[in-house]
């Protein structure tokens, strides 16, 4: 009966090892996009050479390494209206994939929000095609940013509704601060509001106005 | 080449009931002999008792249905298998034939009648190395010194179209992690996940356990009898089992030839969801195959939208499609087995629990309502998951003189399981935009020899060897975990002692995992291999002592420890349903704990009480905490998780009673009260259940009519408290406040000839109260279900 349970032993365990062949590194995964850039592109209504542009970037946009924000400054004119372009980029390929053209492609499911800070109480108001991410606190005293935000491009949606790829800033006097910009994913349910849906990005931006 | 071992193990028995002279209602004897069958030789030592059929259809009703207070006679064979109960009342009984090494036979008899049975029973893979412990067999078998409870009967039918977690949450000591209405894990003592071994006809269940949303992969039809162990150490089926161990053992396969059957419909009104299941077993009894015999088991399952008291939780809906095939073969003391399951299943996530961010996530929390849109509907929307399990097993059984044996299992299994997140990827390669954002493939083999000695005098031991293999493919479009292989190798002994009303059992397991894992660095696109290995043993030993009649105890020590699981030492990633960016930390060593536990039961005729107190002691124990440090993606800031290990303290007590008033009216009450204390900061441990109590009323009577029988109808509250032992700052959201909900059945069943129909009718939380579990994680978001009717039907052929 030894020899029985010692040839039983071996072979089964031979058997065991000599399975799962499986390869022990991952196949390779098909190319995902992914956000890794937000640029805000300005342009002066009244003087076209007058562009300034700034950049949010993290390249590693799943691990917690810090985003590069050294770019993400933009420096405006005071008292002037700028035609500006939010666009989105995938820096991990080479060409860099161009996520704006798919946020165009489903534009009635998303929408993009505008949040100068520091503001004035009477400036966070929120609702139906207001920029402004609710929850956000007044400066209890100026000086305030004084930049106002409106969206110019309208989906398919009907009625259409916002969408904030393309939108309208507006400068007053000189002052800095920041602007929060978030790209909200509305599936079915958007609505003009901030609420439903999720963020897929919030990224900040330092604004000087001078 | 590997050759097979077939082993049988069958015996024989003949009983005879004979009348009294006079027919007296109490003076029938009931006589037989209990042999083995493969070699003539009596049995000696056979428990064969008889309990009141009729008593166990009322108590089915109770929610101690798991320890049934029984009439009962008993009696051991002599050394010529020869056994004799004497003064028996007129009446259909329950009669079991018990011997350690073969399983449990029970069928019905009715006093007086002249009979003449065949029975073969046969082995039990569990026996003398996975305790069990249950109230009919408990009232005469004194083998086991650890805590356990069954499900079975109708109290299990009264769970039928549950998942498996839910159907085990009305035991005593037990409890469910939930994600939404249809993700629940069973939680025993506190503890959950990979500290719950399950095991499914015998092997042990392995997924991709460590996920809270990750609900074990199981159909509970393929059962009929799910016993949990509450307590560490599995000796027999190795590590990781600290917080206990959940058996679900299928039926004996038919040992007579014919073909029998079962159907069950389950409807339920909250989330409109239908169930399907039905089981199909014969032995051809002629030919070359006359002694195969064989079984087909699947199930169906869909709902849409559950709802709460208020409103609909949008996108819960589910699909399941299970089946099952087993076959065993026995000749001349080889018994065979074959048992094959696949189950699969799309589940789909509350549409409002989706954020995106921290921010988002506080605005879910501040909502008095959700926003998600108040219908229903069956589809099922992004983000959903889908899973796929499935398990073969053979195993060879040879049977020798007495009860010694030598059982070669052998298994394998694939778990894939794919979760699709709310959005899809930005990209516009079809391929990509399918494809779901995080996707795990686990396969694992695994072995064992098991040979079980009868050494006499009371003495028997098991020894046994086992080897696994496992290999975990990951592909996702988001990192979450890395792949990795391992191969395990063990040995243990178990050695029982019994003499009287003393069972004394100790038990020792050593085991060796070998570990190693693969990263992919994606910038330096090169491949990190890090490599573990893990040296542990896993102990037991434990005493029963049967005081008199109606009072036993039992008391076990045991240590069993746990190698940290894939995730602890390597997730790094956001987990979207949380809102949480989770990292593990690699150099997190074993969990070890000592876990002492004490049950006291007392049983009599109008009286039943089980204090099971258990101190569980931890070291090394593992979880996620809050580091205070956000971390910043595109997305937003999240609050990342750290894995972090400290020394923890469980200990509480479950308490049950049933005090049966009248001859049909019964009142029990159940108590499940758990304590857990971080030693190293000095205060409690997070997501610990809150106290729970259940108490309710019973009516029950042994037929109405000619046919309908088992009538039963019952009452029942649920009060759970509110969770206040929780460190500060250590959760979103303060505990739910407790909550208080009321529960009803009705029930009975109607027999014709050899068919029978159940029948049972529920209604959960019928008053409709809102309200929201601690364990629930989408008690952040929402509220739990609201009103449920639930008609069952099971028809037995």
């Amino acid at each position: 009966m030894k020899k029985t349970i010692l040839i039983i032993s071996v072979g089964l365990f031979s058997f065991l090892w000599s399975c799962n062949k499986e390869k022990s590194i991952s196949a390779p995964v098909p190319d995902n996009e992914f956000l890794t850039t937000i640029m805000l592109v300005a342009v002066n209504e009244a003087n076209p050479a007058d562009v300034d542009t700034a950049t949010w970037v993290d390249l590693t946009p799943d691990d917690p390494n810090p985003p590069d924000t050294s770019k993400a400054v933009l420096h405006l004119h005071s008292n002037s209206v700028y035609d500006v372009q939010v666009i989105f980029l995938d820096q991990t390929q080479t060409p860099a994939g161009d996520i704006t053209a798919e946020l165009k492609e489903r534009q009635n499911y998303h929408l993009l929000f505008f949040q100068p800070t520091p503001i004035a109480a009477a400036d966070t108001v929120s609702g139906i095609d207001y920029t402004a991410i609710p929850g956000t606190a007044p400066a209890l005293a100026g000086p305030y940013l004084n930049l106002k935000v409106a969206r110019t491009d309208k989906d398919s949606n009907v009625p259409p509704q916002s969408i904030g790829l393309s939108d309208k800033f507006t400068t007053g006097a000189i002052s800095s601060g920041h602007l929060e910009v978030v790209l909200r994913h509305q599936p079915n349910a958007k609505n003009g509001t901030y609420a439903p849906g999720s963020t897929d990005a919030d990224v900040s931006y330092r604004v000087n106005i001078n | 080449m590997v050759r097979f071992i077939q082993a049988t193990v069958s015996f024989y028995a003949l009983i005879m009931a004979s009348t009294a002279g006079y027919a007296q209602k109490c003076a029938y004897t009931i006589s037989g002999h209990v042999l083995d069958r493969l070699y003539k030789q009596p049995l000696s030592e056979v428990l064969v008792y008889i309990a009141d059929d009729t008593a166990r259809a009322g108590m089915d009703t109770g929610l101690l249905a798991h320890r049934h207070i029984l009439a009962y006679q008993g009696t051991r064979t002599d050394t010529s298998g020869y056994f004799s109960l004497g003064e028996v009342c007129a009446g259909r009984y329950i009669i079991s034939y018990e011997a350690p090494g073969y399983k449990t036979v029970s069928f019905v008899i009715d006093i007086p009648g002249n009979k003449s049975l065949d029975i073969s029973l046969s082995a039990d893979s569990h026996a003398l190395n996975e305790i069990i412990v249950n109230g009919q067999k408990e009232l005469v078998k004194d083998l086991h010194t650890v805590t356990a409870i069954e499900l079975k009967g109708t109290a299990l039918l009264e769970t039928r179209g549950q998942s498996l977690g839910e159907s085990l949450k009305s035991l005593p000591g037990l409890n469910s992690i939930q994600t939404g209405p249809s993700l629940s894990k069973p939680v025993i003592h506190g503890l959950h996940s990979n500290r719950v071994l399950i095991l499914n006809n015998g092997v042990r269940q392995e997924g991709q356990q460590w996920g809270s949303e990750h609900a074990p992969e199981i159909d509970p039809f393929v059962s009929e009898d799910i016993t949990v162990i509450k307590g560490a150490a599995s000796i027999r089926y190795g590590s990781d089992a600290i917080a206990g161990v959940v058996l679900l053992d299928p039926p004996a396969m038919l040992q007579i030839p014919g073909l029998r059957g079962d159907v069950y419909l389950v409807g339920a009104s909250n989330g409109r969801m239908g169930t399907f299941s039905a089981d199909l077993e014969g032995m051809i009894g002629k030919g070359f195959l006359s002694r195969l015999t064989w079984r087909v088991q699947g199930t169906l399952k869909g709902a849409g939208n559950f709802s709460t008291a208020d409103y609909y939780l949008v996108n819960t809906g589910m699909q399941e499609k299970d089946f099952s095939v087993s076959a065993a073969y026995k000749v001349k003391g080889w018994e065979s087995n074959l048992f094959f399951s696949s189950y699969s299943t799309k589940i789909g996530i509350y549409a409002g629990s989706h954020v995106g961010n921290i921010n988002d996530l506080y605005a879910a929390f501040t909502r008095a309502r959700p926003l998600t849109p108040d219908s229903f509907y069956y589809r099922i929307d992004r983000s959903y998951q889908t899973v796929n399990h499935n398990i073969l097993k053979i195993s060879e059984i040879k049977q020798f003189e007495g009860t010694s044996r030598i059982e070669a299992n052998f298994s394998y299994q694939a778990d894939l399981r794919n979760e699709y997140d709310i959005d899809r990827p930005y990209s516009t390669n079809p391929a990509v935009l399918n494809a779901p954002q995080i996707s795990f493939r686990l396969n694992t083999i695994m072995a064992d020899f098991i040979y079980v000695k009868d050494q006499g005098q009371g003495f028997s031991s098991s020894l046994g060897v086992v080897g696994s293999t496992q290999g975990n493919r990951y592909q996702g479009l988001r990192y979450l975990i890395p792949n990795f292989r391992n191969y395990g190798g063990g040995a243990f002994a178990i050695e029982k002692w019994q003499r009287d009303r003393l069972v004394l059992e100790s038990g020792l397991r050593y085991d060796y995992k070998w570990f190693q894992v693969y990263r992919e660095d994606l910038s330096a696109l090169k491949i990190f291999t890090s490599t573990y290995y893990y040296k542990n043993p896993t102990a037991t030993i434990g005493a029963t002592y049967r005081f008199n009649p109606s009072f036993h105890a039992n008391i076990n020590f045991g240590t069993a420890w746990r190698a940290p699981s894939i995730n602890e030492l390597f997730i790094e990633g956001i987990h979207l349903s949380a809102a949480s960016y989770e990292i593990g930390d690699s150099s997190l060593r074993s969990e070890r704990s000592y876990n002492t536990s004490l049950s006291l039961n007392y049983h009599t005729r109008l009286f039943d009480v089980i204090a099971d107190l258990y101190d569980n002691e931890i070291n090394h124990f593992i979880f996620a905490s809050p580091t205070l440090q956000p971390v910043t993606l595109i997305t937003g800031t999240y609050p990342s998780f750290k894995y972090v290990q400290t020394d923890a303290s469980l200990h509480g007590i479950d308490l049950s009673g049933q005090l049966n008033v009248l001859r049909s009216v019964s009142i029990y009450s159940k108590s499940s009260i758990v304590r857990g204390w971080n030693k190293n900061i000095d205060d409690w441990l997070i997501f610990m259940p809150a106290d729970r109590f259940q108490n309710g009323v019973s009516l029950h009577a042994d037929s109405i009519g000619k046919h309908i029988k088992a009538p039963h109808i019952s009452f029942e509250n649920l009060t759970v408290l509110r969770q206040t032992r929780v460190p500060p700052k250590s959760d979103y959201v303060a505990p739910p406040s407790g909550y208080s909900i009321f529960n009803a059945n009705i029930g009975c069943s109607i027999p014709h000839g050899k068919q029978a129909l159940s029948l049972d009718i529920g209604i959960q939380n019928f008053t409709n109260v809102a309200y929201r579990d601690y364990l629930n994680r989408f008690r952040y978001y929402a509220d739990d279900l609201g009103v449920n009717f639930i008609i069952r039907a099971k028809f037995s052929f």
